[in-house]
């Protein structure tokens, strides 16, 4: 009777576990994150205005490809190569009080290394990573009094600098 | 707010219902006392549970519990869209609506009835030759004393009618349609099993059910389980007439009952005919009916089989568990 019962439950479990499943699989997006149609619906969602580079290279496409938005309160826009290599640059932040960035909102990544430095005048961490496919991505990420924000670029640490530099938060 | 919470009622009293029915067929349980106590589980949990958890513990809607411990999340199907509205949004407005027809289509004729006088509510007077064979039926069965019906009317009408009502002054009403079809076994048979019912405490039931029913009348789930419910009480009047060795009597009282037009009994289905939907439901019916006939002239009664309790204690616990997580 117990063992019935028991094998009940986890099949239960299992069934309510799967029948979540489904619509993010269909959608194609990490338990918790919605996608949005545009950049405005994104700051509708999120509450929170996005930053957009004053700096925008010519190599990278507008308008953006991708706006997720997890319900953690974390969004990010992705944003492809104009060339046709994928995507290249990613902005995503977080809400004051959270203490990183969701990373569900982002495409899976390993950091190599991490270096504390500065942006402008605010203390910003510096970090290279790998996404899944091997190749390498400059990031850097800062605090403001609103909002962490984390700028990915797939090009120079100094493109990237230039980019987040021109960032109005 | 309220769509939502219509929502995950529904959403847990669908969870509850097939737990329950799954349950009920890996254990085997036939004995329909024991099915009915595991429905008033099904049809309870929205109610209690998913009442308690909206009220007590509203944090179980915060996106940390949602993302990292809900079993089941409502608002991901709402990711997915059907002309701007969440699919589990517009999903909990169609079920509702489904529930409340479901309801209707059972309240509507029961308000009616009560509304419009269909029987006679004067009897035939006690020395008529059909009260006389009603009173002789009721003398030849077992064990009457005590749960002799306080009122027993005889109508003249033509149409089938035998129904018991009341729960501490007992009624049965039967009428003479009734009687013109069946023989005397079939009569004894058939007063067997409503006093079955009186004995049961079933009008009671019945009462009981339509408040859930009433109180969850958008919600489809409780709408079916309910009916599931009153087949099981039928269940139990049955086996108490074929504890009785009246099975084959029975089953041909409800085969005959069944056959009439315009018939107002528990033993019997709605005539043929009419909207094709009724004809749907009336061929379900059909079958329901067939197989409680072939489940008399078995004339199997249920083996007792221990551990009830326990069985009903841990269907409570996993469900209460579950839809802990199911938000």
């Amino acid at each position: 009777m117990l063992a019935v019962w028991l094998l009940a439950v986890v099949a239960a479990a299992f069934g309510l576990r799967l029948a979540d499943a489904v619509p993010r699989v269909a959608l194609g997006v990490p338990r918790g994150v919605v996608r949005a149609t545009d950049l405005a619906q994104l700051e509708r969602q999120s509450g929170r205005r996005m930053p957009v580079p004053a700096y925008f290279p010519d190599t990278i496409q507008w308008p953006p490809a991708e706006a997720r938005m997890h319900s953690g309160g974390s969004a990010a826009v992705w944003y492809r190569s104009r060339t046709g290599g994928g995507i290249a640059l990613m902005v995503a932040t977080a809400p004051p009080g959270t203490q990183e960035i969701a990373a569900a909102v982002l495409p899976a990544s390993v950091e190599l290394q991490r270096e504390a430095g500065t942006l402008g005048t605010r203390p910003a961490v510096v970090s290279r990573v790998r996404d899944a496919e091997g190749a390498l991505w400059q990031q850097v990420q800062w605090q403001t009094p609103g909002q962490i924000i984390l700028v990915r670029y797939r090009g120079t640490l100094d493109g990237l600098l230039k980019i987040a530099g021109s960032v109005h938060d | 707010m309220l769509l939502s919470a219509a929502g995950q009622a529904i959403l847990h009293a669908t969870v509850a219902a097939l737990f329950v029915e799954a349950l009920l067929r890996l254990w085997r349980v036939e004995d329909p006392g024991e099915r009915l106590a595991m429905r008033w589980v099904a049809i309870g949990t929205p109610v209690i549970l998913t009442t308690l958890y909206l009220v007590l513990m509203p944090w179980r809607a915060a996106a940390w519990f949602v993302e990292h411990w809900s079993l089941f999340a409502g608002a991901h199907w709402n990711h997915v869209r059907i002309g701007g509205a969440g699919l589990a949004s517009a999903s909990s407005v169609a079920l509702a609506a489904l529930g409340l027809a479901l309801y209707l289509r059972d309240a509507v004729p029961f308000v009616a009835s009560r509304l419009v006088q269909t029987t006679p509510e004067d009897g035939l007077p006690p020395g008529h030759l059909a009260c006389a064979r009603v009173r002789d039926a009721l003398e030849a069965l077992p064990a009457r004393g005590a749960h002799h019906p306080t009122t027993l009317t005889v109508v003249d009408l033509a149409s089938p009618v035998l129904l018991c009502s009341g729960i501490d002054r007992t009624a049965i009403v039967i009428s003479t349609g009734t009687l013109d079809r069946l023989d005397d076994g079939a009569l004894r048979a058939a007063l067997a099993h409503e006093i079955a019912h009186l004995v049961r405490r079933d009008p009671l039931t019945g009462w009981w059910l339509m408040a859930a029913r009433t109180l969850q009348c958008f919600n489809p789930v409780v709408q079916v389980v309910a009916r599931q419910a009153i087949q099981d009480l039928e269940r139990r009047a049955d086996i108490a007439v074929t504890a009785q060795g009246r099975a084959s009597d029975l089953a041909t009282a409800v085969h005959r009952l069944s056959l009439a037009a315009h018939v107002r009994s528990d033993l019997a289905l709605p005539a043929e005919g009419g909207h094709l939907g009724n004809r749907v439901f009336e061929s379900a019916h059909r079958r329901a009916l067939d197989a409680r006939c072939q489940l008399l002239l078995e004339g199997a009664l249920p083996a007792p089989r221990p551990h009830r309790a326990w069985r009903f204690g841990l269907t409570v616990a996993a469900l209460a568990a579950l839809l802990f997580l199911v938000v």
